[in-house]
């Protein structure tokens, strides 16, 4: 479904990643993960266009979306869950979905298109049902995060990909993310992965790469990479132990 | 969490209250016994028309541009002019003075709306400088220091009275409340306050951020000409004044005091900076140093404004009256400990 071609990518100038190439096959789930630092971030920014390419090629389904706009990419299905949330604070839940609707909200269906992915979206959190009048700024962290996937959700993507889900959550609220990604992945979601918890990830993961110093130094089944005591010692360091 | 330079309440659903305030304005003249106080009216509506396009752009959209007053004086401007040198009738005049003053705001747009922050305010503040200096100094073609005269309104060949004028200056500043309401309920304004509140963000779910920003600074710069317009009617003069500084601080004093990023803090403020001078002249010296303290009390006490207390008042009530997600909540975080 997504494939870079040896991408050269960063920030004003400084190279964040560097001759990276990797797959996200349909309805799979990949995990990218390496400590602080190693550009797993901007390799999610990259497919979202938010920094630049200087090099390589990106491609979705074979299209090329190496020049494409922010809102193009989005456009194509591919919504991301920022790291840190990055909800709304002063809008209300309610607001922040309906911003996650925003590339459908102009379909001719869409006031129906909405009910079915909020009815989703319910299903998947049904403690939101009574908190859409609340200020996102005034939940928790696990309660924000739960928007923040319900946001990207409500965009009805085809790759969702996340950044860094479990930080600075308990690990329970972390386990219950997790197996809401599992579940969609049953319902035919592909979806990238950007975790430091390497364990937990990988856990998770069909397919993982690891990531050191804006390279790829590492790639595997996610079950392989998660046993290779080698692997941990040299790039993971002690972040893999999540559980 | 993205960072939020400014709190408001949700919007209420309804359109009542706007139905309300219109209400209150058509009824005002019946109410108002001298020429003088019709006039004051007409002067909050036309406060209030220029404050609806700087909240959709500041409170709403995070764009700080201290150009307004420039976009405020072409329009009164341009109505007069396209009347007395092209001979254009009214209703052309005002057709052409839009379209003059949306043109002029994409023009500065375009290259302004890549700064941020204190820059585009510096470039935009620049931009009414210019625009003041013209004004004044033009003198062939603006009049100078004298300024223009704009033609009175007629009506089959009768010229409007003023309280005939109050009620087109109502009609402006309710359809400008209309569109102001209508954008800030919608996606639209949902992509604009995203846009405050993390560009990048707002990037991320796929909000084309300039095309918003630039639309916006045009839909601002033509309200701006809208209220230009109006006071060029109401005042048959139109001369540099009118992009000068004091222009700008009443406008930021209405947003202040009104509540930015509110739904009608640009009415209330403007209710209240057209009137409150009018009580304070029995002060007489003191008058500025009293108005300067009603500004610091509502900084200090109402950082939201007036407006803005309603609302979040009314938002506090609301989910207050949710004990069922307090429960399910706390359940969550039993859990997650």
């Amino acid at each position: 479904m997504l494939r870079f071609e040896n991408v050269t990518a960063g920030y004003n100038s400084s190279t964040a990643l560097e001759g990276v190439s990797l797959k996200v096959p349909e309805g799979k789930i990949v995990s990218i993960v390496g400590a602080n630092g190693a550009g797993k971030s901007t390799a999610i920014n990259t497919i979202s266009r938010l920094v630049s390419i200087y090099s390589g090629k990106l491609y979705l389904d074979d299209r090329d979306i190496t020049r494409m706009k922010p809102a193009e990419v989005v456009e194509l299905g591919v919504v991301q869950v920022p790291e840190g949330r990055q909800l709304f604070a002063p809008l209300t839940v309610e607001e922040n979905l309906k911003l996650g609707f925003h590339r459908l909200a102009r379909l001719p269906d869409a006031a129906d298109r909405y009910q079915e992915r909020l009815a989703y979206v319910l299903d998947l959190f049904p403690v939101m049902k009574e908190r859409f009048s609340q200020r996102a700024g005034t939940m928790s962290g696990g309660e924000q995060q739960m928007v923040a996937v319900s946001r990207a959700l409500m965009a009805e993507p085809r790759l969702l990909m996340l950044d860094e889900p479990s930080l600075g959550l308990a690990p329970m609220v972390v386990d219950r993310i997790f197996d809401i990604l599992a579940r969609l992945r049953e319902d035919g979601l592909t979806i990238l992965l950007v975790e430091q918890h390497a364990d937990a990830a990988l856990e998770l993961a069909d397919y993982g790469y690891v990531l050191a110093v804006g390279r790829v130094r590492a790639e595997g089944p996610g079950a392989d990479l998660r046993n290779d005591p080698a692997l941990h010692h040299s790039y993971l360091g002690n972040v893999g132990a999540h559980a | 969490m993205a960072h939020s330079r400014h709190i408001e309440a949700p919007r209420a659903p309804t359109l009542l209250p706007v139905a309300v305030f219109i209400a209150l304005g058509a009824l005002l003249p019946l109410l108002l016994s001298s020429g003088f106080h019709v006039r004051l009216a007409m002067l909050i509506w036309i406060y209030a028309i220029l404050c609806m396009g700087f909240n959709l752009l500041y409170g709403f959209t995070g764009q700080i541009s201290l150009g307004l007053p420039a976009f405020y004086a072409i329009g009164a401007y341009g109505f007069g002019m396209l009347q007395t040198m092209l001979g254009f009738p009214p209703l052309l005049a005002f057709a052409g003075t839009l379209a003059i003053v949306a043109l002029l705001s994409l023009l500065i747009g375009l290259p302004l709306l890549r700064l941020r922050t204190h820059y585009l305010a510096m470039a935009t503040l620049a931009f009414m400088l210019i625009q003041n200096g013209v004004a004044n100094r033009w003198i062939g073609f603006t009049g100078g220091q004298s300024g223009i005269a704009v033609p009175p309104l007629e009506w089959a060949g009768e010229t409007l009275g003023r309280t005939e004028i109050y009620y087109v200056v109502l009609v402006m500043a309710s359809l400008t409340l209309l569109l102001h309401d209508f954008l800030i309920r919608s996606h639209i304004g949902r992509a604009m306050q995203a846009i405050r509140d993390d560009e990048t963000a707002a990037q991320a779910l796929g909000i084309r951020v300039t095309r918003y920003k630039l639309r916006i600074l045009v839909v601002s710069g033509v309200l701006a000409g809208v209220a230009g317009v109006c006071f060029g009617i109401t005042s048959l003069r139109v001369d540099p004044s009118l992009s000068e500084f004091h222009v700008l601080v009443s406008v930021l004093t209405i947003v202040v005091m009104g509540g930015l990023g509110t739904r009608f803090g640009p009415i209330v403020g403007s209710v209240i900076v057209v009137l409150l001078p009018q009580f304070l002249t029995s002060f007489g010296a003191f008058e500025t140093v009293i108005y300067g303290v009603f500004i610091l009390v509502f900084l200090l006490f109402m950082p939201h404004g007036l407006s803005g207390l309603f609302e979040r008042r009314r938002w506090s009530l609301r989910r207050r009256s949710s004990p069922q997600a307090d429960a399910q909540a706390r359940e969550m975080r039993r859990s997650a400990e």
